[in-house]
């Protein structure tokens, strides 16, 4: 008995060691609805990911859509990248900062958003959006992997920046005060 | 040209402390300090955790004031009654942010010797908390911007627009100021004073600069700043700067040290800091060696420093005081020490 149970699987350990009040017929029974889950889940799964990669994808095409864009901040907006003054500081986990851009513009999706240009600030800039997020902006995010020019962007937002940010703000455009400023909250891009 | 740095031998739990020769002026310094009053800081234990440590200004008498392997606990600071503390408890394991520790964690509320410690807040409440002169209040910075807060009630009863002031906000000694790291013109990271009462500001040093603090005088204040124009990434010094005429000069520089925790002794005569390898202040690591000096030896400069010493070739060389690894010191001269 010792030595077969030492190489039986734990199934079989469980039925011939294991006083389960659980008959072997009940057990099979739920192995087959444990199996019948299992394939439920994994296609619906594939279901949804079909779904979020054909909402995300036009014929080829990045759209920039996903669940985030649409629903956070105020505004949704698609627009084109058109400078980044002077370098970005390093993100080295040690300082963290904002870092204003500039923005022509495409389409506004969501609220009322009638200049041309704008500056968004986006947090730590050299990260990658899907990693950008820490315990003190947990809600900043997207799928765009780096920042630059010429590329369009899909992005939540939202303003004032200082009822959003609090906290070291790269603003190389601060002489012009005349551009709307708005804070990244989620940033995708569309190709 | 070198400081003179007496390592105080210290049974510190979280510090392995090295030993050199006494030096007689370091010495002196030590004796003149060794009894006025205590130091309240952070430091790391050996559990892996933050605890608050009062030691007296020599680094002696070192006591262990929280003891709480659950919890760590930073940034503390006295009333000015030196009747409580306040400072910020965080979940074990939780980096301490060198710069936005005001944010994380709750605000605790204990007496001056770490003794009946109370939740004054849930996480995230009360950030950057700092006491009014006269203890009845606590200047809070938040996205909401600068709110007063009754201590009793906890209710807001005055708040104001922040200014672009997004850390360390510190109230004056005489009640009529602020100061703060803030966003302004373009600059980050820059030092900004503002009248308390009307909101009024003034940049006091633009350009890399952080930790401020106030002089018992509520007018010149007490910072660190990293230069620019040093090669590389450069080292980070001790400054102090007028807020009214807005002439800053060098407290102290090392090259190969960061400068940070700057404070001073309730008489403005010493300063303390802490010199930490890493730019920080050491709290997303072990904290730093603390230093303390005469506020009349200043500027001094230690070690080889040439290109620091290029810049100033005037300096000072008073001693130095190396005391245990720590981080954001705060100095009372009341006796507090044994009441518990």
């Amino acid at each position: 008995m010792i030595e077969a149970s030492s190489q039986e699987s734990p199934s079989q350990l469980d039925e011939t060691s294991d006083p389960s009040p659980i008959s072997s017929s009940t057990e099979n029974g739920y192995s087959k609805f444990r199996v019948a889950l299992v394939v439920s889940v994994l296609l619906l799964a594939s279901v949804a990911a079909v779904a979020i990669t054909m909402t995300n994808h036009v014929k080829g095409r990045e759209t920039g859509i996903d669940d985030h864009v649409t629903n956070l901040g105020s505004f949704e907006i698609t627009a084109e990248l058109i400078e980044i003054r002077g370098n970005f500081l390093p993100n080295d986990n040690l300082y963290n900062y904002a870092f204003f851009m500039l923005y022509q513009v495409g389409e506004v999706h969501r609220g009322e958003l009638t200049v041309k240009k704008i500056l968004v600030a986006h947090y730590n800039p050299l990260k990658p959006r899907h990693a950008v997020a820490d315990e003190f902006y947990p809600d900043i995010g997207g799928m765009l992997k780096n920042f630059q020019v010429g590329d369009i962007h899909r992005m939540a937002l939202e303003m004032p920046v200082d009822d959003f940010y609090i906290g070291g703000l790269i603003d190389r455009y601060f002489k012009n005060q005349e551009i709307p400023r708005y804070w990244g909250l989620w940033t995708n891009r569309v190709k | 040209m070198m400081v003179l740095v007496t390592v105080i031998l210290a049974l510190h739990p979280g510090s392995g402390i090295a030993q050199v020769p006494p030096n007689p002026e370091t010495d002196a310094l030590a004796r003149e300090v060794r009894s006025k009053g205590w130091i309240v800081y952070s430091a790391r234990t050996k559990n892996g955790d933050w605890d608050l440590f009062l030691m007296r200004p020599d680094g002696t008498n070192i006591r262990n004031i929280t003891n709480t392997p659950q919890w760590s606990e930073a940034a503390p600071r006295f009333s000015a009654d030196a009747k409580y503390l306040i400072y910020r408890r965080l979940e074990k394991g939780q980096i301490i942010s060198h710069d936005r520790y005001g944010f994380q964690g709750q605000l605790i509320l204990s007496r001056s010797n770490g003794s009946a410690p109370v939740e004054f807040g849930r996480n995230g409440e009360f950030t950057w908390a700092m006491w009014s002169p006269d203890g009845s209040h606590l200047s809070c910075l938040s996205l909401r911007g600068i709110e007063v807060v009754n201590l009793k009630t906890k209710k807001v009863v005055r708040r104001m627009p922040r200014e672009g002031i997004f850390q360390q906000l510190f109230w004056s000694p005489d009640g009529k100021w602020f100061v703060g790291t803030a966003n302004v013109g373009g600059e980050r990271w820059t030092i900004l004073r503002m009248n308390a009462a009307s909101g009024e500001t003034r940049v006091v040093s633009k350009y890399q600069n952080c930790t401020p603090d106030w002089f018992p005088d509520s007018r010149r204040v007490i910072f660190s700043n990293r230069p620019s124009g040093q090669n590389g990434y450069g080292w980070t010094q001790l400054w102090m700067a007028d807020t009214e005429t807005r002439i800053r000069s060098l407290i102290y520089g090392e090259d190969g040290r960061h400068i940070y925790g700057g404070a001073l002794s309730p008489d403005g005569k010493y300063v303390l800091f802490t010199r930490c390898p890493q730019d920080g202040g050491g709290s997303e690591r072990d904290g730093a060696p603390g230093g303390l000096m005469r506020l009349t030896d200043s500027p001094t400069i230690a070690g080889e420093s040439k290109a620091l010493r290029a810049i100033h070739p005037n300096v000072k060389n008073g001693p130095v005081l190396t005391l245990p690894d720590c981080w954001e010191p705060h100095w009372t001269f009341a006796d507090i020490g044994d009441l518990r």
